[in-house]
């Protein structure tokens, strides 16, 4: 049952990312073309981020206070789980994926430049040099953060092996041992049944998960906000989101041809 | 923000009042600026008494610190590892520039932002004082080298002393800290002479006369004269991903490394050459970052297009329009002063007093964004210094 909402969660995300794209690149067209407000492009902008939010928000609401069904949901392509970092891209990528654009179109402006010709260069999305600045800020801090979150993520599976999941693994061995000793048991050797205890223990790493994972969505919302509503103007935004978004549609669609297995049809919803 | 404002006060003193204000009250602010012309006083006397020595020029002083610019960003690595220093006038009518590219961990680097320049003026100092030797050029060789073998004995001895709390991903505690090291790239640039020291592969490049000529020559493992001194020290050079040194690191030179001495040492080579005004167009500083992707040939035309698309005769400037506040990314663990900005107020545009300059400061950017464009994947500083000496006022 809450399989079934999630990839219903998962597929309206999907819906609602090509929606957007065709809404940003849209936008992205009327500013070129000189037919669309700064206040207009800003609220292509604000929708887009609210999408992230009710995204994050719907996912979470469906499994409260755990984060194992998001770390490598089943509804993605083996791909796309690979690339996922604590449920989502990784915040950094933000910043990768503005340098790659801040670059088009610089090498040859530069040409012109050294011959004289043109103005000095900013690339084709007109990054400025104080912009560079703010990004190269926000990247340290961001990578900062992301840092600290892996580091936190990493003492979390290290606690797979100790209190409180451990001791009871080996005290349920124990008591195994003793039955089968006594010839209590016939031959099934087995960890017993999930008992209260050891619900608790599962749960206190689900939730520790789940922690992680609100942090991880904040971070990844954070730095796309600060880069789309503070740094670049919002015509400027407005190209970076769609890039965004053309990147991971582009990534999902070209894994699922590869990986093209029934069960990622079946999972999510297109017929064979 | 107080805190740098002042530095470049200290560097230009003509500044001094606006920052002075800033760091609020206006009875601090005569305190300061009687404090900045006491130093002045001094350093002038000192200045005075070091020309009697040195049989210097006799306006040293009233030459004005050189334009510069620069930029320090992450790229596409994950760590910050570079840092950079800038202090014109950091010894009277000389200015220091220095890039430092760490590897390892950044704080080999970051000590050698911090404290390269310190030492420098403090060996130069002593130079001059004590000189026996008449020829500048010897002197300077001699200042560069005692320089960078103090700053390599505190970079490695930095684990016992550590004064600062360190702030770098290992925080100086694994025994891997022996693996950790910086390259330095330093220019001093006088009334007469440039020096350039250099340890590593970090490049200084001299635009003169329409030619870009290296003052530095990097220090790769298969450059041969240093594979044979590597050799005769009985090390190896092993080709994994690039020559380097035991298979480990890909520079023959560096500060730090103390487990690859002696094979890898800190000697700087040090040039001096004489300054040629009318020639001397810039020099231009940078990381690997930059020189891996752009040619000394390539940046030196980006720069010079930079400045002449800014000088004053006649023609529409290109302003940078951003509304946004670059002095924002002050708050750096690199080391120091980084990504200085333009369209700042501490950024003079071309008036008389020399320091942070917008011209050159959107060179070092330009280098910056060509060096990302064409996927440098390395962390890029670039320091670029105007050497076209401005008509006092």
């Amino acid at each position: 049952m809450d399989m079934e909402r999630s990839v219903a969660c998962y597929r309206r995300w999907i819906a609602g990312q090509e929606a957007g794209l065709a809404e940003l690149v849209a936008a992205s067209a009327n500013a070129a073309a000189g037919r669309a407000t700064d206040a207009e492009l800003r609220a292509v902008v604000a929708r887009c981020m609210l999408g992230y939010q009710d995204y994050v928000a719907g996912r979470r609401a469906l499994w409260p206070g755990d984060g194992t069904a998001f770390v490598a949901p089943p509804w993605c392509t083996a791909f796309e789980r690979s690339v996922l970092w604590l449920g989502g891209c990784r915040p950094s990528l933000t910043i990768r994926l503005l340098y790659n654009l801040s670059g088009e179109g610089l090498e040859v402006q530069v040409q012109e430049f050294v011959n004289g010709r043109g103005p000095l260069p900013r690339g084709r999305m007109g990054i400025t040099p104080g912009q560079l600045v703010l990004i190269n800020d926000l990247h340290r801090r961001t990578l900062h953060q992301e840092h600290a979150l892996s580091g936190r993520l990493a003492t979390l599976h290290e606690d797979v092996a100790d209190s409180p999941l451990f001791p009871i693994v080996r005290q349920r061995a124990a008591a195994t041992a003793v039955q089968l000793a006594a010839g209590g048991c016939d031959g099934a050797v087995g960890p017993g049944g999930v008992d209260a205890e050891v619900d608790a223990a599962l749960s206190s790493y689900r939730a520790g998960l789940a922690q992680l994972v609100a942090e991880a969505d904040e971070l990844r919302m954070e730095t796309a906000r600060a880069m789309a509503t503070e740094i670049l103007t919002p015509r400027q935004a407005v190209e970076m989101l769609a890039a965004a978004k053309q990147l991971h549609l582009s990534v999902r669609d070209w894994s699922r041809r590869t990986e093209g297995a029934g069960t990622q049809q079946r999972l999510n919803g297109r017929a064979p | 923000m107080a805190e740098i404002c002042c530095e470049v006060a200290a560097g230009s003193p003509d500044r001094k009042g606006e920052c002075a204000g800033d760091a609020g009250g206006g009875r601090a602010a005569r305190r300061r600026r009687m404090e900045i012309r006491r130093l002045r006083a001094v350093a002038e006397d000192q200045a005075a008494k070091r020309r009697r020595l040195e049989g210097d020029e006799d306006d040293v002083v009233r030459d004005p610190a050189p334009r510069y610019g620069v930029t320090s960003v992450c790229g596409r690595r994950r760590d910050m590892e570079d840092a950079v220093t800038t202090r014109p006038g950091f010894i009277n009518g000389h200015h220091f520039f220095g890039v430092f590219d760490g590897h390892g961990c950044s704080h080999v680097a970051t000590s050698c932002g911090l404290r390269m320049h310190e030492i420098v003026a403090e060996e130069a100092a002593a130079a001059a004082a004590g000189s026996s030797v008449s020829d500048e050029a010897a002197r300077w060789r001699d200042v560069m080298e005692k320089s960078y073998a103090r700053m390599d004995a505190e970079a490695v001895g930095s684990r016992e002393t550590a004064d600062p709390a360190p702030t770098c991903r290992c925080e100086m505690q694994l025994p891997k800290c022996d693996h950790v090291g910086s390259t330095a790239v330093v220019a001093v640039v006088g009334p007469r002479h440039l020096v350039v020291a250099n340890c590593g592969d970090s490049r200084a490049v001299l635009c003169s006369g329409g030619a870009a000529i290296p003052l530095s020559a990097d220090h790769k493992p298969d450059r041969p004269d240093e594979l044979e001194r590597i050799h005769a020290a009985g090390g190896r050079v092993i080709f994994w991903d690039g020559a380097r040194v035991f298979g480990m690191l890909a520079m023959s030179r560096a500060i730090g490394d103390s487990y690859l001495k002696p094979f890898v040492i800190s000697d700087p080579e040090v040039r001096v050459v004489e300054r040629k005004d009318g020639e001397d167009e810039f020099l231009i500083l940078a990381s690997d970052g930059l020189w891996d992707v752009v040619s000394n040939e390539v940046a030196c035309k980006v720069v010079r297009a930079c400045l002449r698309s800014r000088e004053p005769r006649g023609g529409e400037r290109s302003s940078p329009t951003s509304s946004l506040s670059p002095r924002q990314s002050s708050g750096s663990s690199s080391g120091d002063e980084e990504a200085a900005a333009p369209s700042d107020g501490a950024a003079s545009d071309s008036d008389g007093e020399g320091g942070e300059d917008k011209a050159c400061a959107e060179a070092a950017i330009l280098l910056t964004k060509l060096a990302l464009a064409r996927q440098s994947a390395d962390n890029v500083s670039v320091v670029v210094v105007n050497l076209r000496r401005r008509p006092r006022s």
